[in-house]
């Protein structure tokens, strides 16, 4: 480890050492507690990799260029206090640091951090290793060289060949490793090429153009094409009432899409393929059931499963809803949680139904949903939209984007890249194609931010609906949770919107009479939800209901034992019967059923037999609703409650999504390992000393 | 936030609160490119329909100014997808036109090529068009202008006809100022006169007004603005009369100009009144009368409660889209479901009026509607339930439990002219013999009819039997009682057609009341149910009371 970047490392600040962690979530997560491991963290591959993803396309220029050209070639500007900041290079004018000279005699003020140059790759700038790299240590004592001057007169053909390597430093020849014929360039020209090491073997099948010809190749700068700025985007104005418009409806819908979907899968769950994920099949009817097409079902899916909103039954691999009650949220703290967990999970949602490197397609709920670079891609299209909040770029101008905020990362981009956008829309980030507000504050302060934004903008929850005399309900906003289950039981859900409508029935109010209210609670249920005064025809409907329960029950039964009253009894009180549901219909009936329903069994199941449908069929018939009774309804639904008040970060922990990708920034764990680094370069700089590099390995952050 | 009147929801519905301060400003916008699909007390809905869009589109309301709208008025952010949609939707009409070409007469237009090529593979609407004459012009024969519409029309690409009307026969007809029945002066109300602007503007749709509203008065001031022969279609000798009298009352007309051509007479003059029984009679393969909706060279045809065409007559109207056809109902709910196809042949709805609102304006009376139940004996019950099952609505619906009950009702109205209605021609000749009151059934000839009618109207009769043949139609202003017995099944629009009986504003503006009398535990509240919907979602409140209460 040199000792200049361990001396450059203890040299910052506080908040220079804070700064860095932020930038480094992985180091910090680490848990480094001198500055010799800090020093070695940074260093380690992973690490590295993952800070030069993050890096844009001046800053890795710079890096590209140091490597190719020298050191001295890092100029003091802004990319390079970016660079500096996120401890890819360090300052290497010091107090009693002695100043390295380049082999040209130049003066660098800055160097690469340690791994920085080899984490770059083979080949930086797009051109190929130093002859003497690919040649191998069998060219003899002296350092093979390139004649300079056979690059200035090739040959036509060999100089169209060689033209191939300007932005790409290796090519793929059969048989690379032959005796090149030397002197007949226009029918050999590659021959000719390899002969005078213009061109180098890679194995049998890969030759290579050596740094010197790449560099030559392109007039010694292959980064004079490329802009210090990011590229100006292109697309249309939105008008910015449109945009806010569509991104304020998106959140609201989002959340209400996400609890339709719980209620679905409460109702059916999801059946797995063999294979694992969803076939086309449940998902269709996912898609029927909420109103929307398939790939935002899709992505609605993906949306559930990395905010932990569904899990998989560990029985039956179904997928249902997870137990924290996530309908008892609010709109705001509940698309807080979602966007939470979106903005550090390795799960694309998006990703549906694009293909694999092998060809094969993605499935919703597989693996293939997983991308481990996925947060590092979202900052990326999010920093794209960041720049013109009042356009819809183009797809063009945003893959060009892109591939300057994240150049290492341009081949992800344009697989993901769009797909994110789709999620962004979805999440309300972006509206009618261009950046909200929420982009910014996001970027800048996290999703908590955002969450505080969203509560200020939204309609407040209201408690009551209006109830019209054609046995509608009609709500003036969105529904709290208490007035939505309340509604949700005495009256059916119609329609799809900002405005939650119900509508009353016999038989939605008889449910709520299955569920244990009497009369006078079911009067008071309605008279406390309803903005004015019930409605003359809703309280006969509910009278009616009233009246009629009960009058003719079905019941599910596996065994009926009939007799004699006294032997009924004593069936009935038996321990036989013990862990059965057993109910005394009367004196002389007694009905015997499982205790533990089936879970695969849907509700609805009543209908599709036979012998149920006939007989539905005859009681509606006769003019009579009766009283169904369904397996497993008596059973509290298996929601979780949630804290009252808790933040979305919060409530993460209480519901079950996969891990995310990156550590999550913990702002307090990183002020506690800068104090600590901070104090250890203290004890540095007063002559103490540090935990030697080479030996310093990283401490595992303490887990709870 | 924004307060406005509306809930634009991601459904396609629209939620207009009728109590809003704005609430009138955006229902006027709103109208011209949603459907009122209900009208309750407190919150309306509308629903934005493709068909509604493309209406506002040809009225030259454009995508741009419909998402201003529900931007404007919208409590809530409005759904993205939404707006997307509308803009697609709204851009898609124009695309294609009906023109007359000079040569080659009808033509389609189409200067979207894949387009052209989408409508032109089509299974049904390749039979439709003639030879094409260049990329972007087909030959299109007159007599499918109509049948090409409606195909157009199902598949997404409708056609703005360009191709215009033939002008008829020039006949001057003229209103008058004075009803030449009463001598006393009239003119028309503001809102018949927009319906009649809103249809003259373009010369093919239908007018929605609750019944009493002066359906018939908007038909003649049509017939006036059009002055050119005229043919009129209506339901039964007992409206063509009506009519006929209504006309010669109100327009320069007389009664040498206007002729009937029913079962009992067949007069073909420059106004002619048919019934669509008339019509759609069949001789073996042939209907012998249709030829009359294209014999004549008629300048407009209307088509009175256009929710009964019969489906031959609208086969017919396919064909004859050249000619300005205006639909008048109250009731635009068919239960075949098959509202769509009265829009694309007659026309599009091009006005329509709330009920509650008319009647808040005075224009029809104002109306209580109550749902007496009865138990059934247990004799009856039993009977009930072990009948088959097509007779059970009979006996429920027809029970004598009813027949003490219409009479106890009828007795809280003294003075007043009432009308029992009814399904089974049994149970109504029960009730005439019960109440001392003459029964009208289909079998009773037009002539008595008429007379019944007649007496009625002078209050000579206190209560009149009557059977599904007074459902439409028929004026009976002073009637403002009725008590319906029994239905046909679920028919929404046959209980709002009976509740219009009494809508039509008497001379003492007396509150009219609508009893219907239900079997309770059996099909016939089912049915009632069914039947209440219309009603209710115009805003009609039924009151639920037991037998005992009365």
């Amino acid at each position: 480890m040199p000792s200049s970047f361990v001396t450059d490392l203890a040299l910052r600040t506080p908040a220079q050492l804070r700064a860095l962690l932020e930038l480094r979530p992985d180091v910090a997560d680490a848990t480094p507690t001198s500055v010799a491991e800090l020093a070695a963290a940074l260093s380690a591959r992973p690490s590295l990799q993952s800070a030069l993803n993050q890096v844009d396309r001046a800053q890795l220029d710079v890096l590209e260029r140091a490597v190719v050209r020298g050191e001295h070639t890092i100029d003091d500007d802004v990319h390079t206090r970016a660079l500096h900041a996120v401890g890819l290079i360090h300052g290497l004018i010091h107090r009693g640091t002695p100043v390295p000279e380049d082999p040209r005699g130049n003066t660098p003020r800055w160097a690469l951090s340690p791994g920085v140059a080899e984490a770059l790759g083979r080949y930086p700038g797009g051109v190929g290793r130093p002859l003497a790299e690919p040649l191998g240590p069998d060219t003899g004592s002296e350092p093979p060289e390139i004649d300079r001057s056979l690059l200035v007169s090739l040959p036509p053909r060999p100089a169209e060949v060689l033209s191939n390597f300007r932005s790409r430093p290796l090519g793929t020849l059969r048989n690379a490793d032959r005796r090149p014929v030397p002197d007949d360039p226009e029918n050999h020209p590659v021959d000719w090429l390899l002969a005078r090491r213009l061109l180098v073997p890679v194995g049998t099948h890969h030759v290579e153009a050596p740094r010197e010809v790449g560099l030559a190749l392109n007039d010694d700068d292959p980064w004079s094409g490329h802009s210090t700025q990011p590229p100006a985007p292109t697309g249309h104005r939105v008008n910015p009432r449109i945009r806010d418009n569509a991104a304020s409806a998106a959140v609201a819908e989002l959340v209400r899409d996400l609890t339709d979907l719980r209620h679905e899968l409460r109702e059916r769950p999801a059946e797995t393929l063999r294979a694992g994920g969803l076939g086309i099949r449940e998902r269709r009817r996912l898609a029927t059931a909420l109103d929307v097409d398939v790939p935002r079902a899709d992505r609605l899916l993906g949306f559930a499963h990395l905010a932990g909103l569904i899990e998989q039954d560990e029985h039956d691999d179904t997928w249902r809803p997870s137990a924290p009650s996530f309908e008892d949220l609010d709109t705001a703290t509940a698309h807080g949680l979602v966007l939470a967990a979106w903005v550090t999970s390795g799960v694309v949602p998006s990703a549906t139904r694009t293909q694999r490197a092998d060809g094969s397609v993605i499935t919703p709920l597989t693996d293939g949903w997983w991308v481990k670079d996925a947060p590092a891609l979202r900052r990326t299209v999010l920093l794209a939209l960041a720049q013109d909040s009042g356009l819809a770029a183009d797809a063009a101008s945003s893959e060009r984007a892109w591939a300057w905020f994240r150049p290492r990362l341009s081949g992800q981009l344009s697989r993901h890249g769009h797909g994110i956008l789709a999620e962004c829309a979805d999440l309300g980030l972006t509206g009618a194609g261009a950046a909200t507000d929420l982009v910014d504050l996001l970027l800048r302060d996290g999703p908590e931010a955002v969450t505080d934004t969203v509560a200020q903008r939204l309609p407040p929850a209201v408690e009551t609906v209006v109830l019209q005399s054609d046995h509608t309900a009609v709500a003036h906003g969105p529904l709290s949770p208490g007035a939505a289950a309340d509604l949700r039981l005495v009256a059916d859900p119609e329609g799809k919107g900002a405005a939650a409508t119900f509508r009353f029935s016999v038989a939605s109010l008889r449910r709520a009479l299955e569920r244990g209210h009497d009369a006078e609670s079911l009067r008071d249920l309605v008279a406390t939800r309803s903005e004015g005064p019930v409605p003359a025809a809703l309280t006969h409907l509910v009278d009616e209901a009233v009246r009629t329960h009960g009058n003719v029950r079905i019941l599910n039964a596996e065994r009926v034992v009939t007799g004699r009253p006294d032997l009924v009894e004593a069936i009935a009180s038996s321990a036989a019967l013990d862990g059965f549901e057993v109910e005394r219909v009367s004196s002389e009936v007694l009905v015997l059923r499982s205790a533990e329903p089936d879970r695969k069994a849907p509700r609805a199941s009543l209908r599709r037999n036979p012998v149920d449908v006939a007989v539905l069929k005859a009681t509606e018939q006769v003019g009579i609703a009766p009283t169904l009774a369904h397996p497993g309804e008596d059973a509290a639904p298996s929601n979780l409650s949630l804290p009252r008040g808790a933040s979305p970060a919060q409530l993460r922990a209480l519901f079950p999504g996969p891990p995310p990708a990156e550590p999550a920034v913990d702002r307090d764990h990183v002020v506690t390992v800068a104090d600590r680094l901070a104090a250890d370069a203290r004890a540095l700089a007063r002559g103490g000393t540090t935990a030697a590099p080479e030996d310093a390995t990283p401490k595992e952050k303490p887990r709870a | 936030m924004p307060d406005g009147p509306l809930v634009v929801q991601s459904d396609r519905t629209v939620l207009l609160e009728v109590d809003h301060d704005q609430a009138e400003e955006a229902r006027r916008e709103l109208a011209v490119f949603a459907e009122l699909e209900r009208a309750p007390e407190h919150v309306h809905t509308y629903r934005l329909t493709p068909l509604g869009l493309w209406n506002a589109r040809a009225a030259g309301v454009d995508a741009e100014a419909v998402v201003d709208t529900l931007l404007e008025y919208s409590r809530y952010p409005v759904p993205h997808s939404l707006l997307i949609d509308i803009d697609e939707t709204m851009g898609r009409w124009g695309r294609l036109v009906l023109e007359k070409d000079p040569v080659h007469g009808l033509v389609l237009r189409c200067d979207d090529f894949p387009v052209y090529e989408e409508i032109s593979r089509a299974k049904r609407i390749q039979p439709l068009l003639g030879p094409r004459i260049d990329p972007r012009t087909t030959v299109v024969h007159a007599s499918a202008r109509g049948e090409l519409k409606q195909q157009l029309l199902k598949l997404g690409w409708p056609a703005q006809d360009r191709a215009g009307y033939v002008d008829g026969t020039p006949y001057p007809i003229t209103l008058t100022e004075t009803d030449a029945r009463s001598g006393q002066p009239w003119g028309l109300r503001p809102y018949q006169a927009a319906a009649v602007d809103a249809f003259w503007a373009t010369g093919a749709g239908t007018v929605v007004l609750p019944c009493g509203a002066g359906k018939t008065v908007v038909g003649a001031s049509v017939l006036a603005a059009s002055s050119t022969t005229a043919l009129i279609l209506c339901t039964s000798a007992v409206a063509a009369r009506q009519w006929r009298d209504e006309l010669i009352a109100r327009t320069s007309l007389t009664s040498d100009e206007v002729g009937e051509y029913t079962s009992r007479s067949k007069e073909i003059r420059p106004v002619t009144i048919a019934t669509y029984q008339m019509l759609a009679t069949r001789r073996g393969e042939f209907w012998p009368h249709l030829e009359l909706l294209d014999g004549q060279d008629w300048g407009l045809i209307v088509y009175d409660e256009v929710h009964l065409l019969p489906a031959p007559v609208f086969r017919r109207t396919a064909d004859i889209q050249a000619r300005r056809r205006l639909g008048l109902t109250a009731t635009l709910v068919r239960e075949d479901g098959r509202e769509g196809e009265v829009f694309s042949l007659i026309g599009p709805k091009r006005f329509e009026a709330s009920w509650k609102d008319m009647e808040a304006q005075g224009w029809i009376a104002p109306a209580e509607c109550v749902e007496v139940r009865v138990d059934l004996p247990e004799s009856d019950r039993l009977v009930y339930a072990t009948a088959e099952d097509k007779d059970r609505y009979r006996l429920a619906a027809s029970s004598p439990q009813k027949n003490a009950v219409v009479q106890k009702l009828l007795e809280r109205h003294p003075g007043e002219q009432a009308l029992v209605i009814g399904q089974f021609v049994e149970q109504l000749e029960e009730l005439g013999e019960l109440l001392d009151a003459p029964v009208l059934t289909g079998k009773t000839p037009a002539r008595q009819r008429q007379e019944l009618y007649d007496r009625f109207r002078a209050g000579e009769l206190p209560v009149l039997v009557v059977s599904k043949v007074a459902n439409f139609s028929v004026d009976l202003p002073s009637a403002t009682v009725a008590i319906q017995v029994s239905g046909t099944f679920g028919s929404r629009q046959e209980e709002a057609q009976r509740l219009g009986r009494l809508l039509r504003p008497a001379p003492g503006g007396q509150q009219a009341t609508f009893y219907t009398v239900v079997a309770r535990d059996t099909v016939d509240t089912v049915f009632a149910a069914k039947r209440q919907r219309f009603l209710a979602e115009q805003g009609y409140a039924y009151l639920i009371t037991d037998l005992e209460e009365h």
